[in-house]
């Protein structure tokens, strides 16, 4: 063999082993915080057990029937439902237009978008405190609305509580999401702008033909964010609400911690939380085949 | 290549995890004896003392003391502890429900077993209370620390405002003094927790419950009956459907309401004695037994529900005799005043009237001696495991319904007691 050649297949050795020592400790974690959570979830779910006792009795898929036969599940599921038709469209509408603003911004760009982005560096415990506070029944915002003689429940009536929440959430993830879109604005090139302007193309329709197509990656990402947040949607819910009122913002995660936690039905809350995966893939992998698309510029 | 990288990695993580769990095994047995309380400000400057007192007489067993950890509640994060073996010997703040679903899984020792505990329980006055109301399948997992009972407050300034000189004692009574007190979404008539939180229930509806039904249980364990559906049941639902369909309670938490003066009346347990006086100095109020239905005999006692907390000893403990030591000592019954003069909770005793070591402390603090005086009226929480599930599902079926009012009062008892018999009988 070539010395040339001896050399390349060492390099490619040390090269490979630099890579998987980069990745290593991100592996190491999977594998102890998410594959083997993930495998001993599995393997409860067949069975009753209520975390302390050692006893752990095999039920078959009994607990997953009785998910299906939850009244709970479903009424998770229609709030979830809910959530979604509230929080999506808001969300993309709000942090694409707030994405719009900023690429107009010339200066100190970087400072307002990281502005934005406090928000959703805030802790879920603390903010939902802050907000169930500011729009309690005696809080600022109610007090200010009284004196229009307005008084809104916005945690206690079953009709709006879930809605209250996704505003709350849409306060949150504003800022992730408007970088996001920036991003996707920021690399669809200029030159396409320009020239459809020199063919006399409106702004409304340069934003239609040009923006929201080219957007299509950024637009399908944080529709997957989106959509699996709603899913997983558990610290507002359960620091505001607590589920209340008449369960209209009762949701999976929060089922899934009630069961395994407090009523200590491990198995049946590890079942449940397949469950929900499942539907939740689905609704990903459905979003994936219908609005994902390829753009080349 | 890869193959041999991914099996390496495996490893790394595998023995992490072992390393992980011998390593805290290692100070598991090391350790002193680990006792856990309530992380409350009034509790802790006992139990800080309590303890300091303890190690100095005891240099031999020290006692190692933190307040549980801060969590959404006491339980879940002991069962986290105690699931990933990082639990206490001894750990305060159990109540009953939740000493019946760990003594269910087998990880407390049964106390009236060990060495000297009915010389201890009489010591402490406290033997009928533990005979009575604390026996859990033949056993006694749980030592009452102190005891909550529920009475009701009425606002001074409004009752003298409206010229009321006998407090009501019936529901109706209650109603027709609301009708000329309460003004429309200004003052409201009686502070209601809205929420779903299970243990909110014991704070209202089973608290009047308890009333209704001459201190008769709500549950009968071993026959798997719920009894919300009788007389009494209905009574309370009825009385909770009707305060909110006439807008005496919002629908909405206002916090320290009462405290606030936007409300007449409030059903408030001895604790909340201090902390009124504390943070609302101004206020003034009149406490009085619980409301009773108008069927209720007028010659009869009030009874009233008492929320209590107790002592545990874990059987993962590797000191379990100098942890037993400890909680003898505890309650040897002469630390009582001691907690009674800084937490203002009633240590769980019979002699709290007529000992001479409490007539001080009362003569000081009259309101908290009209709940000690309830006490021979005060009927504990029914002990079981599904605590937890049978107050849900009085949210779901009964509470929530009544205050939304989409269920008659004697739709919403038959549904919760039908739903609450039929967990009872499928088991924990």
């Amino acid at each position: 063999m070539k010395i040339s050649k001896m050399f390349k297949i060492q390099e490619r050795k040390i090269y490979g082993f630099v890579g998987y020592g980069l990745v290593a400790p991100y592996i190491i974690y999977t594998i102890i915080f998410w594959v083997y959570p993930f495998i001993w979830g599995l393997i409860i779910s067949f069975k009753k057990w209520n975390i302390i006792s050692p006893e752990k009795e095999f039920i078959g898929i009994s607990n997953f029937l009785k998910v299906i036969h939850d009244p709970l599940f479903w009424i998770s599921f229609k709030n979830i439902l809910f959530f979604m038709i509230v929080y999506v469209p808001i969300v993309i509408i709000c942090s694409l237009g707030v994405a719009l603003l900023l690429r107009r911004i010339k200066f100190l760009q970087a400072f307002f978008a990281s502005g934005y982005l406090m928000s959703y560096v805030s802790a879920g415990v603390a903010y939902s405190i802050v907000f169930s506070l500011l729009f309690s029944g005696d809080g600022l915002i109610n007090n200010w609305l009284s004196n229009f003689g307005i008084t809104i429940p916005w945690f206690s009536s079953p009709k709006i509580a879930m809605a209250s929440i996704a505003i709350i959430v849409v306060w949150k993830y504003l800022g992730y999401y408007s970088l996001i879109f920036l991003a996707g604005l920021q690399s669809i090139p200029s030159s396409l702008y320009e020239s459809a302007e020199i063919d006399g193309a409106s702004n409304w329709t340069q934003f239609w033909r040009i923006t929201v197509p080219l957007l299509n990656p950024a637009f399908t990402i944080i529709l997957i964010f989106a959509v699996m947040l709603s899913f997983n949607i558990f610290t507002e819910p359960y620091m505001i609400t607590g589920g209340g009122p008449l369960d209209s913002t009762q949701t999976f995660v929060m089922q899934i911690y009630h069961q395994t936690f407090t009523a200590l039905h491990a198995g049946y809350g590890s079942s449940f939380a397949i469950v929900v995966a499942i539907i939740s893939f689905t609704f990903v992998f459905a979003i994936r085949k219908t609005v994902e698309r390829e753009i080349s510029y | 290549m890869i193959n041999r990288l991914m099996t390496l990695l495996i490893y790394i993580a595998i023995y992490t995890i072992v390393m992980s769990c011998r390593s805290s095994k290692v100070e598991v047995d090391a350790k002193n004896v680990e006792y856990w309380t309530a992380p409350s400000v009034e509790l802790s400057r006992f139990e800080s003392k309590m303890v300091e007192k303890w190690n100095s007489s005891h240099p031999d067993s020290p006692i190692d003391w933190k307040t549980i950890p801060a969590g959404t509640t006491s339980e879940e994060v002991l069962l986290t502890a105690i699931a990933t073996r990082t639990g206490p010997d001894i750990c305060s703040n159990i109540f009953g429900g939740f000493a019946a679903q760990l003594a269910d899984a087998q990880v407390l020792v049964a106390l009236d077993t060990l060495p000297g505990f009915w010389d201890v329980m009489e010591k402490r006055k406290m033997t009928n209370i533990i005979r009575n109301n604390w026996f859990y399948k033949g056993h006694v997992y749980v030592i009452p620390v102190y005891v909550n009972p529920e009475m009701i407050w009425y606002n001074k300034k409004m009752l003298d405002k409206s010229g009321i000189t006998k407090l009501p004692r019936t529901y109706s009574e209650f109603f027709t003094l609301l009708e000329n007190v309460c003004i429309s979404q200004e003052v409201y008539g009686l502070t209601v927790d809205v929420s779903s939180k299970w243990y909110r229930r014991w704070f209202d509806y089973l608290t009047l419950y308890a009333a209704a039904s001459g201190g008769e249980p709500y549950l009968d364990v071993n026959r798997k009956e719920a009894f919300f559906n009788n007389e009494a049941g209905i009574a309370v639902t009825e009385f909770f459907f009707k305060v909110f369909e006439k807008g005496y309670a919002p629908r909405f938490e206002i916090q320290d309401g009462f405290q606030k003066e936007l409300f007449f009346a409030s059903i408030k347990g001895a604790g909340e004695i201090v902390r009124t006086k504390r943070m609302y100095p101004d206020l003034e109020y009149v406490i009085t037994p619980l409301l009773v239905p108008d069927y209720y005999p007028n010659d009869a006692p009030v009874y009233t529900l008492a929320e209590s907390k107790g002592m545990v000893l874990f059987n993962t403990s590797q000191q379990k005799g100098e942890s037993w030591d400890f909680m003898k000592w505890y309650f040897s019954g002469e630390h009582d005043s001691l907690w009674l003069e800084l937490t203002n909770f009633l240590p769980a005793r019979e002699d709290l009237i007529g000992n001479p070591i409490f007539i001080e402390y009362f003569n000081n603090n009259p309101d908290i001696k009209l709940y000690a005086e309830t006490l021979d009226f005060s009927v504990p929480l029914v002990l079981t495991p599904q605590t937890v599930e049978i107050q849900t599902i009085l949210n779901r079926e009964l509470w929530q319904p009544i205050i939304f009012g989409l269920k008659s009062p004697a739709i919403a008892s038959r549904d919760a007691n039908q739903t609450i018999q039929r967990i009872l009988k499928s088991g924990p």
